[in-house]
């Protein structure tokens, strides 16, 4: 099987500083179609950096990034945000949604802007958003729903254009366990059904448990890889 | 869906929004009425001096502007007037005019004799409206009432005018004082005497002769191209020119120009204060939103797009104030351009002794609207320049994580 996301001895150095800060160090990796991973690590070890290189967010400082075939490291800034718009999803920590936008409208961004026609987006919207449980909500403002409901608002939105893969930075990092459950729940049920590819970070033991794939990072480095 | 996005943010913070909106409001408002009021002022006071004094054109010989000598005269007859009447001339008035030494009794002062038509007078200016007494006859002359105070004359005296004629003749008339007139002009109720047209051709030697004729159009919009027909008429090699009011009353255009530069500091001021309203408002829209601009362009959106939104916020906010302004003010300045506000009475002796009507005129020319409204247009264009530069240099990471 063609991963959809492959990387080749990808180092970040960040030299700003006093001291170079080696974030990332020589990180190969392949990520597989229905891929469920989980990256950890201590804090400091570079898991959102890898994170940003993989969303094509940050520039490595050497090595490749593959997505489908394409390598986003050689990419332009224009070039990179319309990548994104059509190949990545991404969910951030919290408030991420646009606040004067219902949910509905929010789940609808990503293919607004992607120009799809109107009935599709309108459909695909409603699907999504009744997948990740708030078929209800859907003329609500975020200002209106819990954290946690944003959170799955947000996580509709970032894969309701079915993109190849969702990125997604400590996403239960600001809700209480419950919350951060159902939210995983949801994104395992959406992982099965939709076969949506996720790839994100976390602190939090319940969600190591729920994932197909463990990374390890230390110090920047991988330190294991495990499938389960 | 970026209109829809830039409308809804604006109602983010719905006390801000309305506050910045009604400050483009009452600036509009505010604009548009003062520049009404001072063009309405200078369109008063040019249809004064025009009807009065110059006409909006004027026929005259080309060296009468420089030296406005009677040697400067030149024919007109009723064939020359046929020629002229084009279709947007309401009428033209002929008139001749000299200086000549008015002698009464014991007394003697320097006199202006401006030979008329007095039926043509008084559709251009209402001359027979400002007589006290008597009336225009032939052989008669009308004084200003000045004038006759000052030679101790009253109506049914006569009065020697004395002077020299065209080219260098000996002018000299007997006149009986056949009414007396109050001008609006001060200088005019010291000096003038009209005599007929007809009289004055012969007191002067200059027979079918005139010094000027006054042009009024149809339309005063329409002088310029009236102007241009004119001197299409005009033989090139001629002495006889076409002079728009422009040129005969330089005075009364600087003035105007000296009050429109002082009007247009005052309203560039009243345009900086709510240029730096709307800069307030879009500066902190922009800046409260560094990390939702970063989530946007994480997400797929071009820092273009983002753009394109923040300058709809800003144009929406102005045009919101533009309309309200403008429905507010279009009502006002109609009303007011058909009823002038009376001055108070202080002012109206005043207004009399400069020889204007005492009335606060509105202009109701549509250019004066059309131009707040890009003027502020313009501003919110400038504005939308910084949340553009903002988020152009935006760093991404940084803010998406804030
Ligand atoms: N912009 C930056 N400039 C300099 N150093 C940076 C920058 N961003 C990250 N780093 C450094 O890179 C290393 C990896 O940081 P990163 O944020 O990826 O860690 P993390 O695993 O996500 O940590 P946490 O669990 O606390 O979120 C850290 O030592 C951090 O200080
Ligand atoms: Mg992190």
């Amino acid at each position: 099987m063609t991963p959809v996301l492959q990387t080749q001895n990808l180092h970040k150095t960040y030299s700003e500083g006093p001291v170079a800060v080696h974030a990332l160090r020589n990180i190969n990796l392949e990520i597989h179609p229905g891929e469920f991973t989980v990256i950890v690590g201590p804090s400091g070890s570079g898991k959102t950096t890898l994170l940003n290189m993989l969303g094509g967010l940050d520039t490595p400082s050497t090595g490749k990034v593959w997505v489908a075939g394409t390598d986003i490291s050689e990419l332009n800034e224009n070039q990179l945000i319309d990548f994104r718009l059509h190949h990545i999803g991404f969910v951030f920590q919290a408030y991420n949604l646009i606040p004067v936008l219902t949910a509905e409208e929010n789940v609808s961004f990503i293919m607004d802007l992607q120009g799809r026609p109107a009935a599709e987006i309108k459909a695909r919207a409603a699907e999504v958003l009744a997948e990740v449980g708030l078929a209800d909500r859907g003329k609500n403002r975020p200002a209106e729903l819990s954290g946690g409901q944003q959170q799955r608002v947000a996580v509709a939105r970032a894969l309701a254009s079915r993109p190849q893969y969702v990125l997604a930075d400590e996403p239960t990092a600001n809700l209480d366990s419950q919350t951060a459950f159902n939210l995983l729940d949801t994104m395992k049920r959406l992982n099965e059904d939709e076969k949506m590819t996720f790839l994100f970070s976390t602190h939090d033991q319940r969600v190591i448990d729920r994932a197909t794939r463990v990374i390890t990072l230390v110090d920047g480095e991988i330190a294991s890889d495990e499938r389960r | 869906m970026l209109l829809k996005l830039a409308w809804r943010n604006l109602w983010r913070s719905r006390k801000r929004t309305l506050i910045t909106v009604s400050s483009v409001f009452f600036a509009v408002l505010l604009a548009v009425m003062a520049e009404s009021v001072n063009r309405g002022s200078h369109e008063s006071m040019i249809r004064n001096s025009v009807s009065y004094f110059t006409g909006y054109l004027q026929l005259q010989d080309s060296a009468y502007f420089e030296e406005p000598s009677l040697d400067y005269c030149f024919s007109w007859n009723e064939a020359e007037a046929e020629r002229f009447s084009l279709p947007g001339v309401q009428s033209l008035i002929p008139r001749l005019q000299g200086f000549v030494l008015a002698a009464g009794g014991d007394r003697t002062r320097a006199a202006l004799v401006l030979g008329i038509e007095p039926e043509k007078e008084q559709q251009l200016n209402g001359l027979q409206d400002q007589l006290l007494a008597g009336d225009f006859e032939p052989g008669g002359v009308v004084l200003g009432d000045r004038l006759a105070e000052r030679l101790q004359l009253g109506i049914g005296d006569s009065l020697v005018l004395l002077g020299q004629g065209y080219q260098g003749q000996q002018a000299a008339g007997i006149y009986r004082i056949s009414g007396l007139v109050k001008p609006t002009s001060p200088e005019l109720r010291k000096q003038i005497a009209y005599l007929t047209l007809a009289d004055a051709q012969s007191l002067f030697g200059a027979y079918d002769m005139v010094s000027s004729v006054l042009v009024m159009p149809n339309q005063p919009n329409a002088t310029d191209k009236l102007q241009q027909q004119m001197s299409d008429l005009l033989p090139a090699d001629g002495f006889v020119v076409v002079r728009n009011w422009r040129e005969l009353l330089p005075e009364l255009l600087a003035a105007i120009e000296f009050d429109n530069a002082s009007n247009r500091i005052i309203l560039f001021i009243l345009y900086l204060v709510i240029g730096f309203g709307i800069f307030g408002t879009v500066l902190t829209m922009t800046l409260e939103r560094r990390k939702e601009f970063g989530v946007l362009i994480s997400v797929g959106m071009r820092r273009r797009r983002l753009g394109w939104m923040a300058l709809y916020e800003s144009l929406l906010m102005g045009c919101i104030g533009i309309l309200a302004g403008m429905a507010a003010s279009v009502p006002l300045v109609a009303w007011f351009y058909y009823h002038p506000i009376p001055m108070g009475e202080e002012l109206q002796a005043i207004s009399e002794e400069f020889g204007v009507e005492p009335l606060i005129f509105f202009s109701a020319d549509p250019s004066i609207f059309s131009s707040q409204a890009l003027v502020v247009l313009g501003m919110c264009l400038l504005v939308a320049l910084y949340p553009g530069y903002y988020i152009s240099k935006l760093d991404v990471l940084k803010a998406s994580r804030s």
